[in-house]
């Protein structure tokens, strides 16, 4: 396992809702108005160590609560790699399948893993690689329709509305 | 009744599919209503336009202005405007600061039972009170909606809740939300949808269904309906007169099922930080409160208004309390004022705004200080919607809320109110 492809995982518990990942005062549209709020429910010290490309691992029913799409922004902004959960709520689900941004479940992955880990995440073989000990993990992926609007770079394309990748 | 009858939730979706489909299948469905507010419209007309789409058929559209109402901040005015003009120029229904938009999609003729209603909130499970199939979806989700007319949903499993007995007068719908909570979690309900019946004695009101159903989405709910029976269709009658049909009702099966006996029910509370932290109001009375929150779509309708008009009357609130109601639609504000309700609130010290989000979103009217606690009929008490971490709010009905603004603790409504003989 080559250091320069693990990330860090930010390990959080069960449900996670929406307003801790990006409380509603941070609603809007462009990147600094959004980003601030990108895990502003958590002591700062939380968002500031994240930096792009790691992932989150939480519980049960991870993103609970609204369906204002400004927290898919803030992940946007943040660079957020992926998202494994025990299960997830369902508006957050479809929110982030529809933004192309990668997501599969695990049971006890958030249970597991030691807080910051440093994981590499397979998304074409569903596995993950814990990067001290090399220890191989299988992950549930979303189903077969999910999976073909995630392949696509998420819902816009998937559907022909979007021809190319967005900025 | 065998096995493999369907749920109405699959003889609903069968219907519009135009073939048998089972729980658990992914359709692809022609929407009959589609409605995106403020707060979440604002994030799709950018792509919306660049993309060149067109509005697929805007007559099945709702736009409401109702979280931003009117807009405290320079940025969500910028937004508004764009909503603003983005419904105009595409000829959409716009309801600017005509209410909250679950309470507005009840009101409309467009919603009746058996209705495939997707909104850009997660508590559009709201219009299942008049048996309508409502679901939340995200922004984006709902800009394909708009753009194609259809979406594809998951067939969800159905529970069977049938509800019982006689309410204590205290008791509202909001208490039978509440004990679901307490019986699901957060999470007990996900992916799957409430079919609700009602056998109480008197048969509930149609503002307490759109409480029930409002919460639904806090248990992980898809969707949540009352089976349409004479209250629907007197509440229906009364409000427009929209033809409506539904599947056979004794056909259904759900594999799971619960009955609440209204009788053994009080009033019930959920405690920071979590609308599923339930406990007995009795279990934390006395807790001092900064803040009363009457409002949202949980808890701002004309019941909501009687109920707390009736606690007040002739008495104010407690003093430095800060008392603070909101009518969920002009409609409703407007009756609360005929009916002498609105007066009453006012004479006891309650502040009383526009039809609107109010102090529900955390974005508009009515946020929190540092350490401060507030009690409210709204849909959400997360650490962190609301204000800092260090604030807390504890979840209720308007009984309850209309009781403890009296005193400024968490009091139970029997005790200010039918201890007198009310
Ligand atoms: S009243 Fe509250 S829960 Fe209802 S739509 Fe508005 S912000 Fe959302």
């Amino acid at each position: 396992m080559s250091e320069s492809r693990c990330v860090r995982a930010l390990v959080l518990g069960d449900h996670v809702n929406t307003d801790l990942l990006h409380p509603p005062r941070f609603f809007g549209t462009a990147r600094e108005a959004v980003l601030p709020g990108f895990l502003g429910g958590y002591p700062p010290e939380v968002a500031a160590r994240f930096r792009p490309g790691d992932l989150i691992v939480g519980g049960v029913n991870f993103g609970c609560g609204s369906s204002r799409e400004a927290y898919v922004r803030a992940f946007r902004y943040a660079g957020v790699g992926g998202v494994i959960a025990h299960s997830f709520s369902r508006i957050f689900y479809r929110n982030l399948i529809n933004a192309g941004i990668p997501l599969a479940t695990h049971p006890t992955l958030y249970q597991a893993l030691t807080p910051w880990e440093t994981v590499h995440w397979e998304t074409d073989g569903w596995t993950l690689t814990r990067c001290a000990g090399g220890e191989v993990i299988a992950l549930t992926p979303p189903d077969a329709h999910l999976r073909r609007i995630l392949a696509a770079g998420g819902l816009l394309r998937y559907l022909g509305l979007e021809a190319e990748h967005a900025v | 009744m065998t096995i493999s009858s369907p749920t109405r939730l699959e003889a609903l979706l069968a219907e519009k599919a135009g073939r048998p489909v089972r729980a658990g299948e992914v359709v692809t469905l022609p929407v009959d209503v589609i409605m995106a507010h403020d707060a979440t419209l604002a994030l799709l007309i950018d792509e919306f336009t660049r993309l060149g789409c067109a509005v697929r058929d805007p007559d099945r559209v709702m736009v409401t202005c109702d979280h931003f109402a009117p807009p405290a901040r320079i940025d969500w005015a910028d937004l508004q405007r764009a909503v603003i003009d983005f419904s105009q120029r595409r000829g959409l229904d716009l309801r600017l600061y005509q209410g909250i938009c679950h309470q507005l999609l009840l009101e409309d003729r467009r919603v009746t039972p058996g209705t495939l209603l997707v909104g850009a909130d997660s508590h559009t499970t709201l219009a299942g009170a008049v048996g309508a199939v409502a679901t939340g979806l995200g922004a984006t989700d709902i800009l394909a909606c708009l753009a194609t007319g259809e979406t594809w949903f998951r067939v969800p499993e159905s529970i069977g809740v049938t509800l019982t007995g006689a309410p204590k007068p205290w008791v509202m719908g909001r208490d039978a939300a509440l004990y679901l909570l307490g019986h699901f979690g957060e999470a007990g309900a996900g992916y799957r949808a409430l079919e609700l019946r009602d056998r109480t004695a008197n048969g509930l009101t149609m503002d307490s269904r759109a409480a029930i159903c409002c919460m639904a989405t806090e248990m992980g709910a898809k969707a949540a309906l009352f089976v349409p029976d004479a209250v629907t269709a007197a509440f229906l009658r009364a409000r427009d007169g929209a033809p409506w049909t539904f599947p056979d009702e004794d056909a259904a099966a759900c594999a799971e099922t619960l009955t609440i006996a209204l009788d053994a029910l009080d009033s019930l509370i959920a405690c920071p930080h979590s609308p599923a932290n339930i406990a007995g109001v009795r279990e934390v009375e006395g807790t001092p409160l900064h803040q009363v929150y009457i409002g949202s779509c949980a808890g701002g309708r004309l019941e909501d208004f009687a109920m707390a008009a009736a606690i007040v009357a002739g008495r104010t609130v407690a003093p430095g309390l800060k008392v603070i109601a909101v009518p969920s639609s002009v409609t409703v504000m407007r009756e609360a004022m005929r009916r002498g309700y609105i007066h009453t609130l006012l004479d006891a010290g309650v502040c009383v705004s526009n039809p609107s989000c109010g102090a529900c979103g955390g974005i508009d009217k009515g946020v929190l200080g540092s350490g401060e606690t507030a009690l409210m009929t709204s849909t959400r008490n997360f650490q962190g919607r609301l204000g800092p971490r260090d604030s807390a709010v504890y979840l209720a009905s308007t009984a309850v809320c209309a009781a403890s603004a009296l005193t400024g603790r968490i009091t139970h409504p029997a005790d200010v109110w039918w201890e007198e003989g009310r």
